[in-house]
C-alpha cells in the first residue's frame, strides 16, 4: 500500500516538474501541487492549488486535496475512507508570504453500522483555516509551508492542528 | 534545481529499501502450544493504527487479516455491562469523561472516540463484538482485566465481574477459545472458583513474581512485556508447563525479536507483519 502511495506521489510529482518546463512563457506560477503532512487533510494529504486572483503582493488561491485513513475497510475489501479537503487561501508577500486560509473538509468515513454492525460509510463536513508561512516564489519552483491549521470536527469540537507541505509551483 | 537524478536516486533507494525488507527468515519455534506462536492483535490493530484500541472496526479487522486471534481490553460499567475498552478515565481519548464503573452503558454509547481525526468510532459491548463475528469460534480471545472500579465494596465489584464475564464465555462457547489475564490474585482466585477450566494468566510486574504467582496458584500461564523477560525465562516457564504471552511489540524488527524468544503467544501492535512472519 505504501509502495502504492509513493509511486503516485512520485508520478504527479514528475508530471508537474515536466508540465511547468515545457511552457517557458509563463512567468506567474498559477497552479501548484503539494504534499501535506498532517495540515488539512487530516494525517497527510496530496493537493491541488489554483491561483484565481493576483494583484501586486496579493494572491488569492483555491485549493483541494485527497487523503485517506485505510484503503481497505475492517472486512480487508478496497473501500478507503475518502477526505477531501478545500480552501480559499491568501497569500501577502512575493517570495516568503504571510498565508491564511478557511475552508472545508468533507470526510466519508467507513465505519460499522449501529444497527447491524456492516459496513457503512459516514459523511461529515467540517471546517478548517490556516494562518501561517509559505514560501512560494511569483515565477514557480519549489514551495514550502508550515501552517498552523485548527479544525471544528462536526461543525462542534475545536481540535488544534498544523502541517507541513512540500510541492512545486508551474 | 535538477530533480530528474534526484527522484532516480530516491526510487532505486527505496527499491533496494523494500527488497531488502522483503527477506524473510526462517523461525524454529520450540513452545508448549504445539511449536506455533499465536499472533494477537493488540486490542485490535494495535496503537499505531488508524483505528482507536478496542473499537469493533479495528478488532474486526484484525481477525479478518488472518490473526489467531485478539486481545481485548475489558471493563465493567455501573449496570454490570461488560465493554472494550484500554484507559483508565473515558476522557483520554473520548468525548466524555469518568471511569467506565462510574456511568451506565446509556451513558457510555454517547462516547466518541477523539482519534483519528475526522472520525467518529464508538465504544463496544463484549456482547455486541462477539454477536457479530463471523465464524466466531475459529478465533482466540485474550480478555485483559482492567479492574478500575468506583465503588468501596471491591468485593462486590470482583464477583459481579467473575459474573458477567462467566455469561459471556457460556453465551458465546467461549470457554476454550479464550483467555483471561489479570494483575489481581484475588480476581483469579474468584475465576478459579467459579470454573477450573478458564485459562488464566497471571500479568505480573516481573517474571520471577509471575512465575511465583503461576505456580502456586496453579495458573495456565504468565503475560509479561517482552521487556521483563528473557528466551532463557521463557524456557524457564515452560519447564514448569506454564504458557507465556508476551506484549509490547511495537514494531516489525520487534515481532522478530519476539519469536526469537519462543513464547507461546505474541500480542502485536504490528499485527499484519507477524501473522506474514508466524504463517
Amino acid at each position: 500500500m505504501i509502495y502504492n502511495i509513493y509511486i503516485l506521489i512520485l508520478f504527479l510529482f514528475s508530471y508537474s516538474v515536466s508540465f511547468a518546463q515545457t511552457d517557458s512563457t509563463v512567468t506567474t506560477a498559477n497552479n501548484s501541487v503539494s504534499l501535506d503532512i498532517l495540515g488539512i487533510g487530516g494525517y497527510g494529504s496530496l493537493n491541488y492549488e489554483r491561483t484565481i486572483f493576483n494583484f501586486s503582493s496579493i494572491r488569492v488561491g483555491v485549493r483541494a486535496g485527497i487523503s485517506t485513513l485505510n484503503f481497505t475497510d475492517y472486512t480487508t475489501k478496497f473501500n478507503p475512507d475518502i477526505i477531501i479537503p478545500i480552501s480559499i487561501n491568501a497569500l501577502y508577500g512575493n517570495k516568503h508570504n504571510l498565508e491564511l486560509g478557511a475552508g472545508q473538509v468533507i470526510s466519508n468515513i467507513v465505519q460499522a453500522s449501529k444497527k447491524n454492525y456492516k459496513p457503512e460509510r459516514v459523511f461529515n463536513v467540517h471546517t478548517n483555516f490556516t494562518i501561517g508561512y509559505r514560501y512560494q516564489k511569483k515565477k514557480g519552483g519549489f514551495m514550502f509551508r508550515l501552517n498552523y491549521t485548527p479544525i471544528i470536527e462536526f461543525y462542534s469540537d475545536y481540535r488544534h492542528w498544523g502541517g507541513v507541505s512540500v510541492g512545486y509551483a508551474f | 534545481m535538477k530533480l530528474k537524478p534526484i527522484i532516480y536516486k530516491t526510487f532505486i533507494l527505496l527499491t533496494i529499501t523494500i527488497v531488502s525488507c522483503s527477506k524473510d527468515e526462517n523461525f524454529t519455534i520450540n513452545n508448549l502450544n504445539g511449536n506455533k506462536i499465536d499472533a494477537y492483535g493488540h486490542a485490535g490493530m494495535g496503537n499505531r493504527s488508524t483505528y482507536p484500541l478496542n473499537c469493533y472496526e479495528s478488532l474486526l479487522k484484525c481477525l479478518n487479516f488472518g490473526a489467531d486471534g485478539t486481545e481485548l481490553d475489558v471493563q465493567l460499567t455501573k449496570d454490570n455491562i461488560l465493554v472494550a475498552f484500554h484507559d483508565i478515565d473515558l476522557s483520554e481519548n473520548t468525548t466524555i469523561n469518568g471511569l467506565i464503573h462510574s456511568l451506565t452503558w446509556a451513558e457510555i454509547q454517547k462516547a466518541v472516540y477523539k482519534n483519528p481525526i475526522y472520525t467518529n468510532y464508538n465504544i463496544i459491548t463484549l456482547d455486541h463484538f462477539f454477536a457479530n463475528v463471523e465464524n466466531l469460534n475459529t478465533y482466540k480471545y485474550t480478555f485483559d482485566i482492567k479492574l478500575n472500579s468506583s465503588s468501596s465494596n471491591m468485593n462486590k465489584y470482583l464477583n459481579s465481574f467473575v459474573n458477567e464475564l462467566s455469561k459471556i464465555i457460556t453465551k458465546y462457547n467461549l470457554l476454550n477459545n479464550s483467555y483471561i489475564e489479570s494483575q489481581d490474585e484475588d480476581f483469579l482466585k474468584l475465576l478459579q472458583l467459579k470454573n477450573s477450566n478458564y485459562k488464566l494468566f497471571i500479568y505480573p510486574s516481573s517474571f520471577d513474581n509471575g512465575l511465583e504467582t503461576a505456580i502456586r496458584l496453579n495458573l495456565f500461564g504468565i503475560t509479561i512485556s517482552t521487556e521483563d523477560i528473557t528466551k532463557e525465562q521463557i524456557r524457564i516457564a515452560h519447564d514448569n508447563n506454564l504458557f507465556v504471552t508476551i506484549w509490547g511489540i511495537h514494531s516489525t524488527s520487534a515481532n522478530k525479536d519476539g519469536i526469537r524468544k519462543n513464547p507461546d503467544f505474541i500480542q502485536s501492535d504490528k499485527i499484519k507483519n507477524l501473522i506474514h512472519l508466524v504463517d
